[in-house]
């Protein structure tokens, strides 16, 4: 059963099924066009196919329905919203993967992206109104040569405003503005449409990608995640790729982890969310943000483990209410093990992540190694001699990440085994009534204990 | 480099503001034109220099008994308007050049390491006013330092209404800095009493600090180093609003000065330069701007043979927030900060390369800028389909153009655009943005693709099958 079957069952021929049938038929028969049927479910492991250096990604821009902490305290009447569909509270904007719904054939023989489809009996009108909390994690090895299919399979709740969407592949180096994603000097990709997008990183760093389509909305609204390239000859399972960076030259052993998690960071306003459901429009100046997110999700479902949109637990599992922000925040470590930790902020507000207890080293800043023998900039005449613009790591236990910015923290887990606190100083958030667990905030765990298996993939929890 | 843009009025977004955009740019236009004919008919603007880039206001030099070369600047504080985008006319006070008419942010200050630089305030404002230079010491006034009175947080020396004072002091070492008034600050700085000092090396006007951190300059003509400002600034028109309320009504004096609850203070528009997108892309001096002379478009060649050095964005923040500023296309490498350069104790390069630019409230931070063609996008690889850049371009139908695009993928290209849709884009030049990251702040007064945003045009070279032929401007290359 899906989101929307079930709100269109609750409310019965309500306003929102009005203005869907009045403005949306256009684009909801165009989707409908592609396939019929039932979405494939996503490669379990969550990782996008590379074949031959190549990578195809698929992702639908739209709306849907997520989960705010059962325990926070409600912000009458906007939160929980009253048109939420049962076992979601918050409308937002957001992507969906979709990659598991195409054939691969050009990944396999070469022929060409038009060949790229949607399989038969699939169809991406059984994800309209799913999107997902944040965005999906993305991530290619350098050199790889990356596409990323935007569908706009338009907004279930708002078909009003008939928004397009782009995927902006933030930072990325050397850019052009075809593939840069703001409406402006490119295109964007109306309802019932689609576009590609390609990318071909060479060197590895930590980014983020947003919608750039009416930007203030859209990334308060979720369409927000993270991207991050590894280097060029990491393969999932095999611990001995895994490093954060290698740059131009030699593979940098300080950048050397066991396990890896990403931290996208945002807030929500509530009201601003609120508004776009119940056909309001928002000052923007006004922001005033209620819920400090990791990865789409507020403590303490940071720390529940990793979902499924496409495979949900059932609707009796406490996890039933995260199917939509699949994306856990746990941090596991075994005693001594070296963690790599990337983050990347989103919010509109600057964060500062403390870890108490546990040290950390920044080894990477906005996407760029910063140690030893860190690359010069650009090919222009004012490079330095190579190598020698001086070590910018430093050591802390508190992070501090600004709109838009990322950073790469390699940390060595305590020898104890237990449970250590990663959260954000911005304790304003704090939506508990208890007055001391922080629920609503940016908050999670590193919880360390021995005996856990090798990682395959990132933010993969045991 | 002229750009023969003219973006004003435009409003590229297809939106849910669009109606009240449409009708804001004919208020915008109304009130520009009537402000144009009092201020340009009272005192003449010093005639434009350059049309993009950094536009220095060039000091009246002298040469002082004991040799000592003196840049001498008069700022006049007076009352004026700013436009704003979505049609507001703010109220302002701002410092003009000499007996130049008002303008926002004030006048940008170019000198050179060891000038004995004096600067001359005339307060034409109804209550006292100073010039105050957070960063630089041992500025004085006649025979006295320079001091604060900690009890007000307020420069000691300031001129009363009507009265002129001269500030002196020598500046030790290039860089940025942010020049303010240092009395009623948390009124005046927000009234936009605010601009740039800019320190140039000796002998090395065409660098930043020392070796290795040359920029792009061009020997002759009026094309335009390429050295940027990008001053970041914000206003709540309430508070712009109160004040000159309480100025109408005569209240103000040399012992009374403004006052605002700044419990309320909410800002609403976001400036680089003094001006929100779209205006911030038009030229220096733009007649539809008469109180907002600097542009803020950044306007380079991709990197080349004739091309090695980097473009220079001298970041500063006039505001009373930190802003995360993030510029598309590609990293910036920041050579320093708050007028120090980004080197360690050793004099080692300690620069950095940054997607987000985090300029503090009252800091700056100069930074490099270049831009490869097609270094990470090899578009000749196997994979390049029908198009040549291996990815299927939607027809014409099917995808929202944006206004500044030329409908192709490649530099210098042209293609099909929708029809009936006005493009902004000349020979095939590529646009990016460049943002304030906590995107509200890209908005004016909440409508999207505004305020603290402005866009970096990179323009196709002359003859890219022919790297050594000379670069062109865009104009000159057909567009």
């Amino acid at each position: 059963m899906s989101v929307t079957d079930t709100a269109g069952a609750r409310r019965g021929f309500d306003r929102r099924s009005f203005l869907k049938l009045a403005g949306g038929a256009a684009a909801v028969g165009a989707i409908g066009a592609v396939g019929l049927g039932n979405a494939g479910s996503v490669d379990a492991a969550g990782t996008h196919p590379s074949t031959n250096g190549h990578r195809f990604i698929a992702l639908t821009g739209g709306d849907g329905w997520v989960s705010m902490p059962e325990q926070a305290v409600p912000i009458s009447p906007i939160w929980p919203d009253d048109y939420a569909p049962a076992g979601t509270d918050l409308y937002v904007f957001g992507f969906r993967d979709v990659t598991a719904m195409h054939n691969a054939q050009y990944l396999s023989n070469g022929k060409g992206l038009g060949k790229v489809t949607l399989k038969p009996g699939t169809s991406l009108s059984s994800v309209q109104g799913q999107a997902v909390a944040c965005a999906p994690l993305l991530w290619c090895n350098a050199h790889e040569d990356v596409f990323v299919r935007l569908y706009n399979t338009g907004l279930v709740m708002r078909p009003d405003l008939g928004d397009s969407h782009t995927f902006h592949w933030h930072g990325f180096p050397n850019q052009v503005p075809y593939f840069d994603g703001v409406p402006e000097p490119s295109l964007s990709v109306p309802v019932g449409n689609y576009s590609t997008y390609r990318y071909i990183p060479t060197e590895p760093g930590t980014y983020m990608y947003h919608c750039h389509f009416e930007d203030v909305e859209h990334v308060q609204m979720g369409m927000q995640g993270m991207v991050f390239v590894n280097p060029k000859n990491w393969a999932a399972g095999d611990v001995s790729t895994y490093f954060a960076y290698d740059g131009t030259g030699p593979i940098k052993d300080d950048t050397r982890y066991a396990r890896q998690y990403s931290f996208m960071l945002n807030e929500f306003d509530v009201r601003a969310h609120y508004n776009d459901s119940h056909l309001q429009t928002t000052n923007w100046i006004d922001y005033h943000p209620t819920f400090g997110l990791l990865n789409g999700r507020s403590y303490p479902d940071t720390i529940a483990p990793n979902t499924d949109p496409d495979n949900p637990p059932a609707e009796a599992d406490p996890l039933y209410r995260l199917r939509f922000q699949p994306l856990s925040s746990l941090v596991q470590a075994q005693p001594g093990e070296r963690i790599l930790i990337r983050i990347a902020n989103l919010g509109f507000q600057t964060h500062s992540l403390v870890s108490p207890g546990v040290e950390m080293q920044i080894v990477g800043v906005d996407g760029k190694y910063v140690g030893p023998g860190r690359a010069v900039y650009q090919n222009l005449a004012n490079r330095p001699v190579a190598g020698s613009r001086v070590d910018e790591r430093w050591l802390t236990n508190r992070i501090d990440v600004a709109a838009g910015e990322s950073r790469d923290v390699i940390l060595t887990a305590p020898s104890a085994e237990g449970t250590y606190e990663i959260y954000d100083r911005n304790v304003h958030f704090a939506r508990s009534n208890d007055g001391s667990s922080m629920v609503g905030s940016m908050r999670t765990h590193l919880q360390v204990r021995a005996g856990l298996p090798t990682q395959t993939r990132p933010n993969q929890t045991f | 480099m002229r750009s023969s843009l003219r973006p004003q009025g435009a409003r590229p977004r297809r939106s849910r503001w669009g109606t009240r955009s449409a009708g804001a740019a004919l208020v915008a236009t109304a009130v520009a034109g009537a402000l144009l004919v009092p201020i340009g008919a009272s005192e003449a603007v010093a005639p434009p220099k350059v049309s993009e880039g950094l536009a220095c206001t060039p000091a009246a030099y002298h040469t002082d008994t004991d040799g000592t070369r003196t840049a001498t600047f008069v700022l006049t504080a007076k009352p004026g308007r700013i436009i704003t985008p979505d049609g507001n006319s703010v109220a302002m006070w701002g410092f003009a050049s000499g007996k130049g008419a008002f303008q926002y942010p004030g006048p940008v200050l170019c000198a050179t390491v060891g000038d004995h630089v004096s600067i001359t305030v005339r307060n034409q404002l109804p209550e006292p006013t100073s010039v105050y230079l957070p960063a630089i010491s041992g500025v004085h006034v006649g025979a006295d330092a320079a001091a604060v009175d900690v009890t007000k947080n307020t420069l000691i020396q300031a001129a009363d209404p009507g009265k002129t004072l001269t500030y002196d002091f020598y500046v030790p070492r290039p860089g940025t800095y942010l020049y303010t008034s240092g009395t009623n600050p948390q009124v005046q700085k927000l009234m936009g009493l605010i601009g740039a000092l800019v320190v140039r090396p000796t002998g090395a006007p065409g660098r930043a600090y020392g070796a290795g951190t040359e920029f792009h300059t061009v020997a002759n003509g009026d094309t335009g180093n390429w050295e940027f400002l990008h001053m970041l600034s914000e206003l709540d028109p309430n508070l712009n609003h109160s004040v000159e309320l309480q100025a109408k009504a005569g209240t103000l004096s040399a012992t009374h000065q403004a006052t605002f609850d700044m419990a309320t203070y909410e800002p609403r528009y976001w400036f680089i330069n003094g001006r929100s997108f779209p205006d911030a892309i038009q030229d220096n001096y733009a007649q539809s701007l008469p109180g907002q002379p600097y542009g803020s478009l950044v306007h380079i060649w991709p990197n080349g043979p004739n091309n090695p050095r980097p473009a220079l964005i001298r970041y500063v923040n006039g505001g009373p927030v930190s802003y995360p500023f993030h510029p598309h296309s590609n990293h910036e490498r920041i050579i320093g900060r708050d007028g120090y350069p980004a080197v360690n104790a050793s004099a080692a390069d300690a620069s950095i390369d940054r997607y987000g630019i985090v300029v503090p409230a009252g800091g700056s931070v100069d930074a490099e800028f270049g831009w490869d063609d097609s270094d990470s996008q090899d578009f000749s690889s196997p994979d390049s389909s029908t198009t040549g850049i291996g990815v299927p371009i939607p027809n014409d139908r099917d995808r929202t153009d944006g206004t500044y695009w030329s409908g192709s993928p490649f530099l210098g290209g042209k293609g099909v655009l929708a029809v009936g849709l006005e493009s902004f884009n000349e020979c095939g030049e590529y646009y990016h943005v460049a943002h304030s990251h906590a995107i509200f702040q890209a908005t004016t007064n909440g409508a999207t693709m505004g305020g603290m945003l402005t866009m970096i045009r990179i323009d196709p070279p002359a003859d890219p099958t022919s790297p050594t032929a000379p670069r062109a401007s865009c104009v000159a290359n057909g567009g």
